[in-house]
């Protein structure tokens, strides 16, 4: 067994690409077309009341026990436990969730069904909100979502970071705000969780604040798409949404903020025309903001006008005004990126969200410091993700070389 | 990695060029062992990246790019299979190679003959390129029962051509060993 594994390791090794297939990638890479960015508006105009109170009176409708509901809908009230330690961004959220009241209606037999206000069905779905928890970075919501057509057996599994683990995901669109804020899009949120059986998905939603929220508040979810993978659909170039539904599935959803949990540290370093401003820091993940230097760029409104022509068809209606569209891009940034570490230089897996926003999940590591890093250089940056030692641990002393800004923060 | 990939996911050229290039031994193996000859495997290859360039936008997760990548290339490679079993009587010219081939080069010949194109891309992807059982299922669109199975029986068939070659080979080696002294 033995000579196999060493002559596969052998063929393995050998990296050679014969010249004639390098051409011909040449002459493909130099001339791909060219695709335009899509810029992010933001939709204005668009201003929520505060959130309606989610138990819904409907005629026999009352307050039931969680083992009555249990019956019928057994993962309502512990999709936390069931999840939690699945998924990324994982957890102890269980003990801190609030479970949403859940209200049930009785039909003519007798029969219980869920609530209509945390329960929505459209188009075959059933989605029933659960839990849900606010750290002051992000609202993380469970839900139920059950599919009258079946096939969630054949949902994929994904590896989630650092490990063998494994979670299965539902793809998420519509739009969310909190009291009086602006409505956004669901784009990269989704829900990640475990298939139950061939109808029934469990799972998480987590939804990242643009501030760090210290009052209550209530989350109006509104959601306009369910789709999922299906590991037997054929078409691989669609490799993700084998399945989308389209439908209509509105939530209000009151939470309070853990103020315990979250520690805001303020740094005020600076480098190269970064500065590390400040990090929050919670049982879950890890926030940092840089400011970023940028350059104005002067936007005509001739240019404003082409490209509202060009997007819209010659309505010329953006929906944003002139001078939105130049606070949204007229600053070009430079490359940035955040490396997160803790105390023994284990790399905390992070994607940066906003200009100079980055979110790293903790996913159980020990923190009692971090190892902050900011690059303005993607090969510099690239070297200290590939620097990984065998350890899973990072050359912090390599980091600190090359990095524009590096912070050391007590978080204990 | 997942830098180049978001930026890449922003029709970034440069960024898209240099994943690419880092995965293109890997493309080139997994392809080859479907395609076995250099020009089918090329153009495999191009019309990957071409799909890849257009469609990564929709790419869900950075950290599974590679495992997307590699679909869509088994993609393709079936897809030339396809059409050049249909014209069978098409002629192709012998693979330009180097007279001094190293040994893994030799074994990896021996590799391509000896196994079907089904158990060489299994053992590819499985053994060389890292992909867990699962992901190999979902590249390939068959159960991880089957990825299993292709694998035993692959090692099982290269056991027995290598024990049995094994003597060949070593005598290779021993060729180029006398050739080194005569010279």
């Amino acid at each position: 067994m033995m000579q196999f594994e060493e002559m596969m390791d052998r063929i393995g090794s050998n990296n050679e690409v014969p010249e004639r297939v390098w051409k011909k990638l040449d002459n493909v890479l130099n001339d791909l077309p060219d695709y335009e960015e899509e810029l992010p508006f933001r939709r204005r105009g668009r201003q929520y009341a505060a959130a309606a109170a989610i138990t819904v009176s409907m005629g026999t409708a009352f307050c039931v026990s969680n083992p009555a509901l249990a019956a019928k809908i057994p993962f309502i009230g512990r999709i936390f436990e069931e999840v939690e330690n699945k998924i990324p961004f994982s957890g102890d959220y269980s003990e801190k969730a609030v479970l949403l009241e859940q209200t049930a209606k009785e039909d003519e037999e007798g029969n219980l069904h869920a609530a209509s206000g945390v329960a929505k069905t459209d188009a075959g779905i059933t989605f029933t909100a659960s839990e849900v928890y606010c750290d002051g970075l992000s609202v993380f919501l469970t839900a139920q979502i059950e599919v009258e057509q079946g096939g969630l057996e054949n949902l994929p599994g994904h590896y989630i970071d650092g490990g063998d683990a494994t979670a299965e995901m539902m793809y998420l669109r519509g739009e969310w705000n909190l009291p009086g804020g602006d409505a956004r899009s669901l784009s990269n949120d989704n829900l990640e969780g475990k298939v139950i059986d061939d109808n029934t998905f469990v799972g998480m939603l987590k939804l990242d604040l643009e501030d760090y929220k210290s009052g209550g508040g209530g989350l109006s979810l509104r959601l306009s798409s369910i789709g999922w993978d299906d590991v037997t659909m054929a078409d691989a170039e669609s490799i993700s949404e084998s399945y989308r539904i389209e439908g209509q599935w509105d939530f209000d959803i009151p939470f309070s903020v853990d103020t315990e949990s979250v520690k805001e540290i303020a740094v005020g370093q600076e480098g190269g025309g970064y500065t590390l401003e400040k990090v929050f820091v919670s049982p879950y993940q890890v926030v940092t903001y840089v400011d970023v230097p940028y350059e104005d760029r002067e936007i005509t409104r001739e240019e404003y006008e082409a490209l509202a022509a060009e997007k819209t068809g010659g309505t010329k209606d953006l929906g944003i005004t002139y001078e939105e569209y130049v606070e949204e891009a007229g600053k070009v940034y430079p490359f940035w990126n955040t490396v997160i570490c803790n105390q023994d230089g284990e790399i905390l897996f992070s994607n940066p969200e906003d200009v100079g926003k980055t979110v790293a999940a903790v996913d159980g590591k020990e923190i009692s410091a971090l190892h902050i890093f900011v690059f303005d250089d993607a090969d510099a940056d690239l070297e200290i993700e590939k620097s990984r030692l065998g350890n899973g641990t990072v050359d912090m002393k390599r980091a600190e070389e090359t990095a524009v800004v590096s912070a050391e923060v007590e978080v204990k | 990695m997942d830098i180049l990939v978001r930026k890449a996911k922003k029709h970034d050229k440069e960024a898209f060029g240099q994943l690419i290039k880092m995965y293109t031994p890997s493309m080139y193996k997994a392809a080859k062992a479907i395609l076995k000859n250099d020009e089918d495997t090329a153009d495999a290859i191009q019309e990957t990246v071409l799909t890849c360039w257009e469609k990564i936008g929709t790419l869900k997760k950075d950290k599974y790019f590679k495992t997307w990548l590699i679909r869509i290339l088994i993609n393709h490679c079936n897809q030339i299979y396809r059409e050049r079993s249909r014209n069978i009587s098409e002629v192709r010219l012998p693979e330009e190679g180097s007279m001094e081939e190293n040994f893994a080069a030799v074994e990896w010949k021996e590799f391509l003959q000896c196994l079907d194109e089904k158990y060489r891309i299994v053992t590819i992807l499985y053994y060389v390129e890292g992909f867990k059982i699962r992901e190999i299922a979902q590249i390939l669109d068959i159960s991880e029962k089957t990825v299993s199975g292709r694998l035993a029986t692959a090692r099982d068939r290269m056991e027995k051509q290598y024990m049995r070659e094994k003597p060949s080979a070593v005598i290779y080696q021993m060729n180029l060993k006398r050739k080194e002294m005569l010279l």
